[in-house]
């Protein structure tokens, strides 16, 4: 018979998927809600029976070990020997570098719901007004029809693009669902979200944004 | 025969095919597309293949040979690595033909980087760049939870 035991002398740390996967859907399920609860916190959480109890919401240890193999299994978590603190200054000044970081190009946006640009790389002004303005009216569109999607065709992503005669995206628009706001990530090209930097950018938002 | 003194020799002249082939590592050409703005559209095109199909080995060379053609460094170094990581210790014989093969266009760090890996194996040895596609991404370890026999 076995059984599974924490590691030692670590701090839990989402790793790039685990923060896509937290932020780019709606749909409330406990790994995603683990997630997002580490996401709140201001430095990264010791590794141990009570914090992931706490973290995840559950009584029973068994329950809690079941729910961290099942995001290890994903690779959604990490383990970190140092306690990492979330990202502090201005959105504006912190923002614009991990943006270029999630991208090949460095042509990345990132803009509200309403259309309003909250932070721009590689880009000029004028032309991230216009994207932050196409990316609302895409989510507009995406809303009306996210029923017919979702039920009829069974697709569940969010994410919208313009693509070549490949399929390949030239543009693409990819919601983010960070507490009760909602933010859109405009990349140019081959997107990067596999980079550290998106889990520092999604741990960003989430500390200004999410209600603890 | 294959000649040592370049990566993509071969015994028969072989003309630059589409993107879409399969058969060649020599692609110069995107179909569809009728004005290519400059070489990043090509390789642009390469990674989105790999990206779609990881497993594709003809893909990763295509990738490898345009950013050694083009004297991309960074992209290079990243083709390499995801080669590798698809690759997970087998194919030795390729792996090393193409590190070896593009040294003159790799740091002395980077390759240090990818031989000491052939070496060890250790995936956690391979730093990833900006151009990496396959990698996680990881900053820590993967495994919190370790399984005991009682």
């Amino acid at each position: 018979m076995s059984k599974h035991i924490l590691v030692d002398g670590l701090f839990i740390y989402p790793t790039p998927i685990g923060c896509y996967y937290a932020v780019s859907s709606l749909i409330d399920d406990d790994a995603r809600n683990f997630i997002n609860q580490l996401l709140k916190q201001p430095r990264t959480p010791v590794l141990d029976i009570n914090t992931l109890k706490g973290l995840m919401n559950v009584e029973s240890e068994k329950d809690a070990i079941e729910l961290l193999h099942y995001c290890q299994k994903k690779g959604w978590v990490q383990g970190v020997k140092d306690s990492i603190e979330s990202p502090t200054g201005l959105l504006d000044k912190i923002l614009p570098s991990l943006l270029d970081n999630i991208s090949e190009t460095g042509n990345v946006l990132l803009s509200d719901a309403q259309g309003f640009h909250l932070a721009c790389s590689g880009f000029t002004n004028e032309i991230a007004e216009q994207l932050s303005a196409i990316s609302a009216e895409i989510e507009t569109i995406h809303k009306r029809r996210i029923d017919m999607l979702v039920n009829n065709l069974t697709i569940d992503s969010h994410a919208w693009a313009i693509v070549d005669a490949f399929g390949s995206s030239q543009l693409g628009f990819w919601p983010l669902f960070i507490g009760n706001s909602q933010f859109v990530i405009t990349i140019s090209g081959i997107p990067h979200f596999n980079r550290p930097d998106f889990v520092t950018l999604i741990w960003a938002l989430s500390t200004r944004y999410q209600q603890i | 025969m294959l000649q040592s003194f370049s990566l993509f020799e071969t015994e028969n002249e072989i003309s630059p095919a589409f993107i879409e082939s399969d058969q060649n590592f020599m692609v110069e050409k995107v179909l569809w597309t009728t004005t290519i703005k400059e070489n990043n559209d090509l390789y642009t095109q390469i990674v989105f293949k790999v990206l779609r199909n990881p497993n594709h080995l003809m893909s990763h060379i295509q990738r490898i040979y345009v950013a050694y053609t083009w004297k991309m460094n960074a992209p290079l170094y990243a083709a390499l690595i995801d080669l590798l990581l698809v690759l997970d210790g087998k194919g030795k014989q390729l792996s090393n033909r193409m590190i070896f093969m593009t040294r003159s266009l790799l740091s002395d760090q980077q390759y240090q980087i990818l031989t000491e890996y052939l070496k060890t194996q250790k995936t956690d040895l391979l730093p990833e760049n900006k151009f990496t596609v396959l990698t996680k991404g990881l900053v820590g370890s993967p495994v919190l939870l370790v399984e005991e026999n009682t």
